[in-house]
């Protein structure tokens, strides 16, 4: 249906001086794709959502729908003009209507006949389980059946792009899992392009066909969720999806992937370091490619110093020989007790290298 | 283990103890609480009621069959209510246009309108009538005279002495009530249940109607009612502008009771049915805000767009100037020119003086004492009332006290009952009991704390409510006594929420007029009272160097709580009726 092209777009608050919220952003949002953007409050991806929809006027850049500029400087299309709804994260369901009202209205506002319009909210009501609650006003409704109030109403309209803002950040965690599913579900049944802002990259991951990491204003990298999670293109994206240990190592040999860590220990078969030998990098370690074993002698040591039991899993904290620190998942019936002298293996498939420079690498 | 279950066991006890004295302490100050509030309060109501009921042979309907078949108190009541939905209704087409510039644009004047609301809602209402009648009395009045003798355009005269011009006095007193319920309404309505609807194809004009004005109706509603009911209420003003013209209301009916051998039986009926008027109006504003308020379902509603106004502004600006010139710059600059003139006419500027000024502050004993008494009571009234509302407050909000909201609820009546209708509460008790009090400073004093009891409450409720109880439990738990507690802690944290209050009430007691009318005596005479006198007796040019006088004081302290509160003030101001 509709897709969007995103090309060098700015928006500043405040004055010129003032750094950008959002800065020189490229981002091509294909048809009836989930598309998230990702990144820690204060990154921009609220802005991003906000200039999208069209309550903003950007600084400079453009935002195109195949070849109509719907925003530029000096001109933006008015929100109501351009086909799309927007879920905000309080929901704004307006609570002076009843539930058929708000789904009802931007049928109403488009003038279509009354019971055809009735018709297609009752289906759409179905649709997000809120058959029969249409008398309702919002007050008496949970969390849970405001979001799908908020969802009926943007999609009863058949909005070309669905813009989602942090839409189940308000529900409690087993609410939000449940939504999560429906979110997808209901995305998949419509075509819909849905474009969703979230922090929680396990959301993100969860959801979307592709993610925008977004920090300091600054697209970072888009991609599968996979391809972000496997393969971060730098320190920024990769300690923001997931735990992280950083571990400074030296290269031994590039070609065969070989480095030192800087307590003592190797590890090989590293793929794609971009660094000469002799170089200091930094090893990206996930905690679930981190295995401990009894020590022979030709691992590298390791001394357990903390064990937090999260129930499906067991968090250990590990001090490597130089005292730096490093964690690692390992199943809650394993045993390493604290004070405990392990060895650890580090699956090298998930490993990232960055180098000293800020750019990264990965196997 | 042992040791830890004796010393737990010896801890609780200790506090068990701890309890016990607290609550006789709590006992004892609720008890004084409920004492002031049942003297001051319900005993004063009790005998008015009694009073209304009390017929020739015993008890019986009488006083309200006399008042509701006779068009003698009838045609006051129609009067009252045509004053109070005119008055409602101006406010409305004023206060409203002027909030949505305030809260939804991007006009520059924003402290300006803020500052002739607040300067509408402070200046007491027969003051503007008094200025107004000097510019608009039908023959004296200098710009009646001005266009019928110099421009000899007599169609271009106006009446102030009329239910029109009634209706303008009060208005101006009155829509600052609209202004500030809509005001924070409009701001409070979190932007993206606007941005909804846009999103969703509605316009702004769409957007305004649908959405914005629903949310805001109740706010806006209720601003409306505070209107109705204070413009009723007000004594001052329909007496000064009402009675040349033959118009009476309830409350200058009343009044006139007063004036032969006083008729207490009716004069009690007239006031219970302005109470239940007002009262019922208070109610329908508290029951549908409570079951509408949808306002604060938004939360976090700091963004709001602003529309830009272009060149709308001008028009805009225009409304707002002239709002400016009759709300403040008329009465104020008239109050000034009349009481610095030797007679006031035309040709005022001609001879120019200070003796008004020196005859009301230094030579007229009366006028002197008239200061004095109304400093003193002002002073009192706010101290007593501040200190009754903050054990109020306390009592309702930190302690579990069963039946504690009847106290709530008893502190809250006054406002429905309008000043002249606690002067006959107040009056019907007092004089029924041993007490010699009428007359006194101290019967003024004890209708004054039971006007403005409610908002010492309501200024103690607000300190109170920003103060969380764990700061005073964490005390508690450092082993430190209930009076401990109350001295370091809460005291010190409420201060300045409670000074405030005291100059809340401090600002309509040294204006008070409604009820002191019926209660002063020549020793006991206020300020309001004198200004009142002095320009009944046709001396106009000293009454207003004495209004002069009496705005200066209110100038004084609001500047005071203004420094204090940072601009505070105008959430606080809160619907009193005259």
């Amino acid at each position: 249906m509709t897709g969007l092209a995103i090309a060098g777009l700015t928006k500043r608050y405040g004055g010129a001086r003032q750094a950008a919220a959002v800065d020189g952003l490229d981002l091509a949002i294909g048809a009836n794709r989930f598309v998230t953007l990702l990144g820690p409050s204060g990154c921009g991806k609220t802005t991003t959502l906000r200039l999208i929809a069209g309550y903003l006027m950007p600084d400079a850049g453009t935002i195109r729908a195949g070849d109509r500029i719907l925003s530029e400087p000096g001109r933006v299309i008015s929100p109501e003009f351009r086909n799309m709804g927007m879920v905000f994260q309080n929901y704004a369901v307006w609570p002076h209507k009843t539930v058929f009202e708000n789904v009802v209205f931007g049928l109403t506002v488009r003038r279509l006949p009354t019971d055809k319009a009735r018709e297609r909210v009752e289906r759409m009501l179905d649709l997000v389980h809120l058959s029969g609650l249409g008398g309702r006003l919002p007050g008496e409704l949970s969390g849970g059946q405001q979001q799908r109030v908020a969802l009926a109403r943007s999609l009863v309209v058949e909005p070309g792009i669905l813009l989602l803002d942090e839409p189940v950040s308000n529900l409690d965690a087993r609410l939000r899992e449940r939504m999560r599913a429906e979110l997808k579900d209901l995305q998949r049944r419509t075509g819909v392009t849905f474009v969703y802002v979230t922090h929680d990259q396990a959301e993100a991951l969860a959801l979307s066909d592709e993610i925008a990491v977004l920090h300091g204003g600054r697209l970072q990298q888009v991609g599968s969720p996979e391809e972000v999670y496997r393969r971060p293109a730098n320190r920024i994206v990769a300690d923001f999806m997931g735990l992280l240990s950083i571990v400074p190592a030296r290269v031994l040999d590039a070609a065969a992937g070989e480095v030192e860590l800087e307590g003592g220990g190797r590890i090989g078969g590293i793929g794609g370091i971009a660094a000469r030998m002799g170089d200091i990098v930094d090893l990206g370690i996930r905690p679930e490619d981190v295995r401990l074993r009894p020590p022979d002698g030709r691992g590298i040591a390791a001394e357990v110093v903390d064990r937090v039991y999260l129930g499906n899993v067991a968090d250990v904290h590990l001090a490597l020989a130089d005292g730096r620190r490093l964690r690692a998942q390992i199943h809650p019936l394993d045993p390493a007790p604290v004070g405990a002298r392990v060895e650890i293996e580090i699956d090298v498939r998930h490993l990232s290298v960055f180098t000293r420079d800020g750019e990264g690498g990965a196997p | 283990m042992e040791t830890v279950h004796a010393a737990a066991g010896s801890r609780r006890c200790g506090a068990g103890r701890r309890i016990v004295t607290h609550a006789w302490l709590e006992v004892g100050v609720t008890g004084a609480a409920v004492a002031a509030l049942v003297v001051l309060v319900v005993l004063p109501i009790a005998s008015l009621l009694l009073g209304s009921l009390t017929a020739s042979d015993g008890l019986g309907l009488e006083h309200f069959h006399r008042a509701l078949s006779s068009s003698l108190y009838l045609r006051p009541l129609v009067n009252s209510l045509i004053l109070g939905s005119w008055t409602g209704l101006v406010s409305l087409l004023i206060g409203l246009p002027i909030a949505w510039l305030v809260a939804r644009t991007d006009i520059r004047a924003k402290g300006f309108i803020r500052f002739t609301a607040t300067m509408g809602y402070l200046t007491p209402p027969f003051l503007t009538s008094i200025a107004f009648a000097n510019l608009f009395g039908p023959n004296a009045g200098i710009v009646n005279v001005f266009v019928r003798d110099m421009l000899g355009l007599p169609w271009l005269a106006f009446d102030i002495f009329s239910m029109s011009g009634m209706v303008l006095v009060t208005t101006l007193h009155a829509f600052p009530f609209v202004y500030l319920l809509a005001v924070g309404a409009l701001q409070s309505i979190d932007a993206s249940l606007e941005e909804s609807a846009q999103i969703l194809g509605a316009g702004r004009l769409r957007t305004a109607l649908t959405i914005t004005l629903p949310l805001a109706a109740p706010a806006i509603l209720g601003g409306t009612l505070i209107a109705f009911v204070s413009a009723i209420a007000l004594f001052g003003s329909q007496a000064i502008i009402g009675l040349p013209a033959r118009i009476f209301t309830l409350p200058t009916r009343i009044y006139a009771l007063f004036q032969y051998p006083p008729q207490y039986g009716l004069a009690s009926a007239l006031s219970l049915i302005l109470v239940t008027i007002t009262v019922a109006a208070l109610y329908l504003q508290r029951a549908y805000l409570a079951r509408r308020a949808y306002v604060t379902l938004g939360g976090q509603g700091a963004r709001a767009h602003l529309v830009p106004l272009g060149h709308w502004r001008w028009p805009a600006h225009g409304f707002v100037l002239l709002l400016f010139l009759v709300v403040v710059a008329m009465p104020f600059a008239t109050l000034l020119a009349v009481s610095l003139s030797k007679p006031w006419g035309l040709a005022f500027w001609q001879h120019l003086t200070l003796a008004n000024y020196r005859f009301v502050l230094f030579e007229y004993d009366v006028t002197r004492r008239a200061i004095a008494n109304g400093l003193v009571l002002a002073a009192l009234a706010a101290t007593l009332a501040v200190l009754i509302g903050a054990i109020i407050a306390r009592i309702v909000q930190r302690t579990d006290i069963p039946g504690r909201w009847v106290l709530d609820y008893v502190s809250l009546v006054p406002l429905g009952l309008p000043g002249i209708v606690m002067a006959v509460a107040v009056l019907q008790f007092w004089l029924a009991t041993p007490f010699p009090l009428y007359g006194t400073l101290a019967i003024l004093l004890l209708a004054y704390v039971a006007r403005y009891v409610p908002l010492g409450v309501r200024a103690a409720d607000v300190s109170l409510r920003q103060i969380d109880p764990s700061l005073e439990q964490s005390a508690r738990t450092l082993g430190a006594s209930w009076l401990v507690t109350m001295r370091e802690i809460a005291l010190p944290l409420m201060r300045p929420g409670l000074f405030a209050g005291w100059l809340l009430v401090f600002v309509p007691a040294i204006q008070e007029l409604s009820a002191s009318i019926l209660l002063f005596s020549s020793g006991s005479i206020t300020l309001a009272v004198a200004v009142f006198n002095l320009y009944e007796s046709g001396l106009s040019e000293q009454a207003c160097a004495l209004a002069i006088v009496n705005m200066a004081i209110i100038g004084a302290a609001v500047a005071v709580a203004h420094w204090i509160s940072r601009g505070g003030l105008a959430d606080r101001m809160q619907a009193v009726p005259q």
